[in-house]
């Protein structure tokens, strides 16, 4: 078998070489995959199997690191006592990680192949399974980066196909002591479903620059739409937009169409903003003279320790709630960033539990928006409808403004209600 | 161990006899947190006695200190043109450079200079670790185009990024010198700037405007800086080992070919090197850039933000971005808009003139402008056409 063999293939064949003689070998599995992200890392797996390697040394054993991070190691007359060291060696190095202690689906079974060969086998055959199975996604996934040469085409695409398919929504919530409001509806294009119907065999966003250019003409598409999105926004409607589509003709049309009442807000990329500063500052009084207004988008909270942002003036900020792994001192440095900024300005993005919320508020933050929000939403827009269908079913067709999905809602007129309500004070 | 000390001697001991006047400036480079190495000590004392020519001369000590000898014919524009470049060198702003600096005015202070003299004797010798390797680099950038060229097309781009790839770079790789420009001096170099030249290639960009299609010109650039840099890899031979910059992008600052690139850099000639960065690309994602501006200093290199204009400058807060130097864009109506907005000078000065360099100096008016606001690190044809001449005889 050369080096190119997988390692859940190797493993089978060498259960298939020991069939015969079973007695006396066992089989470990280590389910690493299991585990926190960070207690699986290529170098503490490592670790562990080097340990191991030492203290099965006089057990002749062979290891196979599978894709999915699992390991298995088969092995000649072990003692008990050394599983239930190197069982001890596992939870000293990951005390912390509670899945270490999950006895349904353990993280360290050893198997006896006298016993229980079958089972052993059985595993074995799935774990081939499941890595071919993951091989044919990642060949799948293998799409070309995005070139110039690419560019022509895509752009037919775009221009060809109905845009109206791909429009997602979601809405950005401002929480006070007195209750919830929906302050605007963000329409954007589902990137997934998007790359399938302008470039299915090129990876889009691979190259930050070229896309960025094919992103001026999916502005105009965006606003082509301009009386389905009004015919289902009752307050505000926030896109996506390149500076430049802020000059031109068809986002003049969007703006002379808009019905009275509702309002605006242009998100704008600070890779945009400093390609021409001067574009910014323009569209920016553009904006606030017909009463819209203009919002950065997508500031990482690295960001903020670079950013003047009172020099920029926006009327809204878009902090990206900080991913996991943040330190305690990376924490405190994002709240001394944003000390100067008027926090009314601030949306916080990418809200998904409880922790993000809670720390925006106690950080004087009051928007939001993010999966937590949606569900906030839904729920709220589910207990004021008659009809009880399915929470998630609810939450697809308000995520939508055209197609079947939506049009499955007998009650169309609540999806696009805007979001208030009271909290009652105890 | 460098020691000087007995040339030294022989360099000064004429003047004290006949108490000639005559000044020398001692910078305490023993008094600095970081070690220097010999090859640095060598660097800037060759850097010194370049300038200073034939009259003056540079000496450097057992203890590291530095001590520059020179008679008062010698103006102190190229003094401060040549402590600019020791800045670069000891990687330290020119305000630190100015705290370790002593002055011994002979015959005036003839006998404090002794003392010192003897206090360095009475030092401890300072080891350094010695660097290993050498090597050299190049770098790529595009000029300004015209403005009544053809819109850059995919196609078009589509040509051109085939046509580099099968292009041997180094043939239109070309240079361009950032200098200290003072009154009354030869031009001292800073450093180089090595860049594709966009004229070059005309052959394959027949009549057309980069900058009407941003995005994609953005696209261009990384290619050329990317092919630039594997071309230097290439190419190991040639002249590139210190006092040159190269366009990157952040992304090929944390590349597999830039990791190339520096194992061949000689350590302490490092921070000889600056990287002049996009603020688009800067500004557009500042977690990417941080990672690589750490990484990049640590090594040693310096970085320069690129393409600065009056509309940008008031987004740059250089010391936040940690930032070495700033590149300022050249632009005729600057003389217009610093009278209407003085503020924009002062951010300059903020900034730091010792910081900030002024490139598309390619005439007359631009080099008044930096002269009349006290902009003395300038780069363009003007620049170069005054590598042998003394600059504002307009005045």
């Amino acid at each position: 078998m050369d080096n190119n063999t997988p390692a859940e293939k190797a493993f089978l064949t060498a259960l298939e070489n020991v069939q015969s003689l079973t007695q006396g070998y066992s089989v470990l599995f280590l389910r690493f995959s299991a585990l926190r992200e960070e207690n699986r890392t290529i170098e503490k797996v490592r670790r562990v199997c080097n340990q191991y390697r030492q203290m099965l040394d006089a057990c002749s054993p062979q290891f196979f690191e599978f894709i999915n991070q699992n390991v298995a190691i088969i092995a000649k007359r072990v003692r008990p006592s050394t599983f239930e060291g190197m069982m001890t060696y596992l939870i000293n190095t990951y005390p912390n990680d509670r899945e270490i202690y999950n006895t349904k689906t353990p993280v360290f079974k050893v198997y006896s192949l006298d016993t229980e060969f079958n089972k052993v086998y059985k595993i074995a055959q799935d774990v081939v399974q499941e890595w071919e199975k993951k091989k044919s996604t990642i060949v799948q996934k293998q799409d070309v980066p995005l070139a110039p040469e690419h560019l022509d085409n895509i752009l037919i695409n775009i221009k060809g196909f109905n845009i109206l398919r791909l429009i997602r929504r979601q809405e950005a919530l401002r929480i006070s002591a007195s209750g919830f409001e929906g302050i605007f509806f963000e329409y954007f294009t589902s990137m997934g479903d998007l790359k399938k119907a302008i470039a299915p065999d090129v990876n889009v966003l691979s190259n930050q620059w070229l896309f960025q250019y094919l992103s001026r003409t999916l502005d105009i598409r965006m606003l082509s739409i301009f009386s389905d999105i009004f015919a289902h926004t009752k307050k505000a409607i926030s896109l996506n937009l390149n500076i430049e589509t802020l000059f031109t003709k068809e986002f003049d049309d969007f703006l002379s169409n808009m019905p009275e009442g509702i309002k605006f807000v242009a998100e704008v990329q600070m890779a945009d903003i400093m390609q021409n500063p001067r574009n910014y500052m323009e569209a920016k009084d553009l904006l606030h003279e017909a009463g819209h207004q203009i919002l950065i988008d997508s500031l990482t909270p690295v960001a903020f320790n670079y950013l003047n942002l009172n020099t920029y003036d926006p009327d809204l900020i878009k902090l990206l709630w900080p991913f996991k792994g943040m330190s305690e001192k990376e924490m405190v440095q994002l709240q001394q960033a944003i000390e100067p900024i008027d926090k009314s300005k601030i949306v916080l993005m990418r809200v998904e539990n409880e922790d993000s919320l809670g720390w925006g508020l106690m950080n004087g933050i009051d928007k939001f928006q993010g999966y937590m929000i949606d569900n906030l939403s839904n729920t709220i827009c589910q207990k004021k409808c008659t009809l009880k269908c399915p929470k998630k079913d609810c939450a697809d067709r308000k995520g939508r403004i055209w197609g079947k999905i939506r049009d499955a809602c007998k009650n169309q007129s609540r999806l696009d209600a805007p979001f208030e309500t009271n909290i009652k004070r105890s | 161990m460098l020691n000087h000390a007995s040339a030294f001697d022989d360099f000064v001991t004429p003047f004290l006899k006949k108490e000639l006047p005559f000044t020398i400036v001692q910078l305490k480079i023993s008094t600095l947190p970081d070690e220097c190495t010999d090859s640095l000590l060598s660097m800037i004392v060759r850097s010194f006695n370049e300038s200073l020519k034939p009259h003056g001369k540079a000496f450097c000590f057992k203890n590291n200190d530095i001590l520059i000898g020179y008679p008062p014919k010698i103006k102190e524009n190229i003094i401060q043109a040549a402590m600019f470049k020791a800045s670069m060198y000891l990687s330290i702003d020119t305000s630190e450079l100015e705290n370790i600096q002593q002055r011994f005015d002979i015959p005036f202070d003839k006998e404090l200079l002794k003392l010192e003299l003897g206090r360095i004797e009475n030092s401890k010798q300072v080891v350094f670790k010695q660097p290993v390797e050498r090597k050299r680099v190049v770098q790529s950038v595009i000029e300004d185009p015209d403005k009544d060229k053809d819109e850059l097309t995919p196609a078009l781009l589509a040509r051109i990024t085939k046509a580099l790839r099968n292009t041997d770079l180094a043939a239109m790789i070309r240079n361009q010198r950032v200098c200290v420009v003072l009154e009354g001096i030869i031009p001292k170099k800073v450093y180089e700037e090595v860049y594709l030249s966009v004229q070059d290639m005309s052959r394959i960009l027949p009549n057309v405007s980069l900058t009407k299609t941003p995005w994609l010109f953005m696209d261009l650039s990384t290619t050329l800086d990317e092919g630039v840099l594997k071309t230097v890899s290439r190419h190991r031979e040639g002249a590139f080992m210190r006092d040159f910059a190269l366009n990157l992008t952040v992304k090929g600052l944390l590349s597999e070919d830039f990791k190339t690139f520096d194992r061949g850099m000689r350590p302490d000639l490092k921070r000889t090197v600056v990287f002049e960065l996009q603020p688009v690309e800067v500004f557009g994602d500042l977690a990417s850039y941080e990672k690589a501006r750490n990484y990049v200093h640590d090594l040693g290199y310096k970085i320069c933000l690129d393409k600065i204009n009056f509309d940008t400058l008031p987004f740059v807060d250089r010391e936040k971005l940690g930032i070495d130097f700033l590149k300022l864009e050249w632009n005729p109506n600057f003389p217009e808009q610093a009278i209407e907005n003085p503020e924009l000078i002062d951010m300059l000065k903020e900034i730091g003139m010792n910081r900030v360099i002024m490139y598309g100096v390619d005439d007359i008016a631009a080099l008044a402008f930096a002269h009349q606001y006290g902009i003395s690190l300038l780069q363009g044809k003007h620049i170069q056409k005054l590598k042998t001449s003394i600059p504002f005889n307009y005045r």
